[in-house]
C-alpha cells in the first residue's frame, strides 16, 4: 500500500483535501496518514489584535490562554470529525498529531512518504493570507515526494494533464505519476506542450517518451500549443477542457530554465483554475 | 509495464542482466531496450593518429561493425528468446555517458553488468564510465553481477540521509511486487549511539510496502566493512542512496557503494536525489 500523508490544519480544517485524499486512497490502494500540523504563533484567532479593541468593541477577547484550550478543544473535534468521515469512507488511515513546527515536519514527513496531500489555502498563520502561502511555497519547492494542491470544491478527476516540456524536471514528473496512480477506465489522459514557435508538432523527446508510456496507457491525447506565453496558454486550454481535470508538472522552483514552471503559472493555477495540480520534482 | 534500459558494449553480452530480465519479466511485462555501443580500441587509434593510413582505419571501422551487427543479434535473439519486447539503438564508436543520461530521463530502470560495463577501459569496477552513469542517470540503476540467480531477501543501506530514504522509494515504486521477500534495513553510521533517525516514519514507511522488516545497527566501522558483511548474504539485493553528485566526498573516501561493485557479489541498486 502507498503511504499518502494528508495535511491537517485542526483549526481550520479542509475538507475538500479530505475528501481528495479519501478518494486518492480508496481509487489507488493507499493509506492515509493525517499529520495534524501546529504553529507556536498560530492560533484560531490572531493574537495582539487586544490594541484593537477600543474600535471594535464588540468582539469578545481572549488570552492566550483561552486561545490555546479553545484551539486544543477545536484540534480535538477536527481530530474526531476527521475520523468518523475516513471511517465512514472505509479508508485506511492513521492519525499523526501536533506536528511542530510546520513545514518542518512537514519535509521529514514527505521524505518517508509517497505522496502528500494538502489544500491549496494552507498557510499556518494567521498574517499570511495569500495563496499560495509561503508555507505551501516552501513545501512545493522542498518537499521529498510529490505533493497534490487540493482546491476549493471536490470533483472526481476525469483527465490527468500533463504539462510537458521535454525538461528532466517534467519527464521525472510523469515517471512519479506512473508509479502512483493508474487511471480507471472512465480517466484519460493527455499530454500537452506549449512550443513558443511555429517548430514542428512534434513533442520533444517523441519517441523516447512513447516508449516510456508504452503499455503503461491505452491511449494518450496530445496537444500542442502554440504561444509566446507558455503559461498562459495552459490556463486557458485547462479552462476550456469540459471534463475535469488534474494538471501534473515537474519542478516547482528549481529548474529556471524550464518554460512552464516559473512560479507565477503554478500560482496562478492553483488560485485561480479549481483543479487538483500534482508537483514533484527532481 | 516497465521501461527498462539495458546498456552495453558490443564486445561483452551481459548474460546475468538476461537472467535478471528473465525473472523480472515473470513478474510483470517489460519493455526492454538495448543501448549498444561500439567499444573503440585506443592502441588501434594511436597509429591511425600518427599516420593516417586508411587500411588500419577501414579495417577497424570494418571490424566494429561487424561486431557492433553481432552485438545486436544477440541482444535481440536472447530477448525473442524471453519474449520480451524489445528495441535496440546503437551509437558509432563515438558515445559519451550523457547518451546514456538522455535515454534514462524516459526510462524506469536501466541495468547495467556489475563487471563488465566498459570493461575494455578500463578492468577495474566502477571504473570511470560506470562512475558518470552512476552520478549522472536520471533513472535508478541496476548493477547485476554475471552469475545472477535470483533474488529473496532485500537489504536497505540507510543512514539517516535523504538519498537513502529516496533510494528505497523508488525501489518500492519500480518492484511492488516484491512486498513478500523479507526486508532487512540496516543503519549505517559510524557511532556508536542506538538511536536509528526517524526511526518510527521510516518503520511506518517500509510497513505500508512490506510485510516482514528486521532492522539492523552495525556497530562496526560500517563503511569499512558493510560490503564484507554483504558479501555473506545470498541470493539478496542491496538498495543504496549513496553515489550522490557531491564529488568531493566521493573522491575523499570510498564509498561503501564502490566496494559493493568492486566485489560484485549481489545486484545492487543505486537511485539519488539529484
Amino acid at each position: 500500500m502507498k503511504k499518502l500523508v494528508l495535511v491537517v490544519d485542526g483549526l481550520k480544517m479542509s475538507k475538500p483535501s479530505l475528501e481528495y485524499a479519501a478518494y486518492f486512497a480508496k481509487s489507488q490502494d493507499m493509506h492515509v496518514v493525517a499529520s495534524f500540523m501546529k504553529e507556536i504563533a498560530y492560533k484560531s484567532e490572531p493574537v495582539g489584535q487586544d490594541l484593537w479593541w477600543p474600535y471594535y468593541p464588540e468582539r469578545k477577547m481572549h488570552t492566550v490562554e483561552e486561545l490555546d484550550r479553545i484551539d486544543q478543544e477545536r484540534q480535538k473535534e477536527a481530530a474526531n470529525s476527521l475520523k468518523q468521515y475516513f471511517e465512514k469512507e472505509g479508508v485506511s488511515f492513521n492519525i499523526h498529531k501536533d506536528k511542530s513546527v510546520a513545514i518542518q515536519a512537514l519535509l521529514t514527513e514527505s521524505y518517508f512518504s509517497d505522496l502528500i496531500v494538502m489544500s491549496y489555502d494552507t498557510s499556518f498563520s494567521n498574517y499570511d493570507q495569500q495563496v499560495p502561502s509561503h508555507f505551501m511555497r516552501e513545501a512545493l519547492s522542498e518537499a521529498g515526494c510529490p505533493v497534490i494542491v487540493t482546491p476549493a470544491r471536490f470533483s472526481m478527476v476525469e483527465r490527468f494533464v500533463f504539462a510537458y516540456d521535454g525538461s528532466p524536471a517534467a519527464a521525472y514528473a510523469i515517471k512519479q505519476f506512473t508509479y502512483l496512480f493508474s487511471p480507471a477506465p472512465y480517466q484519460d489522459l493527455e499530454i500537452v506542450f506549449a512550443s513558443p514557435g511555429r517548430g514542428s508538432s512534434h513533442l520533444p523527446g517523441q519517441q523516447l517518451l512513447k516508449e516510456l508510456l508504452k503499455g503503461k496507457y491505452k491511449s494518450i491525447e496530445q496537444a500542442v500549443l502554440r504561444s509566446a506565453d507558455a503559461a498562459q496558454e495552459l490556463a486557458e486550454h485547462l479552462e476550456s477542457e469540459s471534463r475535469r481535470c488534474l494538471l501534473v508538472m515537474g519542478a516547482y522552483s528549481r529548474s529556471g530554465l524550464s518554460r512552464w514552471f516559473k512560479h507565477s503559472m503554478a500560482d496562478d493555477i492553483i488560485r485561480n483554475l479549481g483543479i487538483p495540480v500534482f508537483i514533484a520534482h527532481h | 509495464m516497465k521501461k527498462v534500459l539495458l546498456a552495453c558494449d558490443g564486445k561483452n553480452f551481459p548474460a546475468g542482466s538476461f537472467s535478471f530480465l528473465r525473472w523480472m519479466s515473470s513478474k510483470e511485462p517489460i519493455f526492454v531496450k538495448g543501448l549498444i555501443y561500439t567499444p573503440v580500441n585506443k592502441s588501434l587509434l594511436v597509429p591511425v593518429a600518427f599516420a593516417a593510413s586508411p587500411e588500419a582505419l577501414l579495417e577497424m571501422k570494418e571490424e566494429q561493425e561487424e561486431m557492433l551487427n553481432q552485438a545486436v543479434h544477440q541482444f535481440k535473439d536472447a530477448c525473442s528468446r524471453l519474449q520480451l519486447v524489445s528495441s535496440v539503438s546503437t551509437t558509432g564508436e563515438f558515445w559519451t555517458p550523457e547518451d546514456i543520461v538522455t535515454e534514462s530521463r524516459f526510462a524506469d530502470l536501466l541495468i547495467l553488468s556489475e563487471e563488465l560495463f566498459c570493461r575494455y577501459q578500463e578492468e577495474e569496477q566502477p571504473n570511470t564510465y560506470m562512475q558518470q552513469v552512476l552520478q549522472h542517470a536520471e533513472a535508478p540503476v541496476l548493477l547485476i553481477p554475471e552469475d545472477f540467480q535470483k533474488i529473496a531477501k532485500i537489504i536497505f543501506a540507510y543512514d539517516g540521509k535523504r538519498d537513502s530514504v529516496f533510494a528505497i522509494k523508488e525501489f518500492v515504486h519500480l518492484f511492488p511486487y516484491f512486498s513478500d521477500l523479507p526486508v532487512e534495513i540496516v543503519f549505517l553510521r559510524e557511532e556508536l549511539s542506538d538511536e536509528i533517525p526517524d526511526e518510527r516514519l521510516l518503520k511506518e514507511y517500509t510497513g505500508s510496502h512490506f510485510r516482514q522488516t528486521d532492522f539492523e545497527k552495525l556497530h562496526f566501522s560500517g563503511r569499512k566493512y558493510f560490503a564484507t558483511w554483504a558479501a555473506g548474504l545470498q541470493d539478496s539485493i542491496i538498495v543504496s542512496g549513496s553515489y550522490g553528485r557531491s564529488g568531493l566526498s566521493t573522491a575523499m573516501r570510498e564509498s561503501f557503494a564502490e566496494r559493493l561493485i568492486a566485489d560484485h557479489t549481489q545486484p545492487l541498486f543505486i537511485a539519488h536525489y539529484s
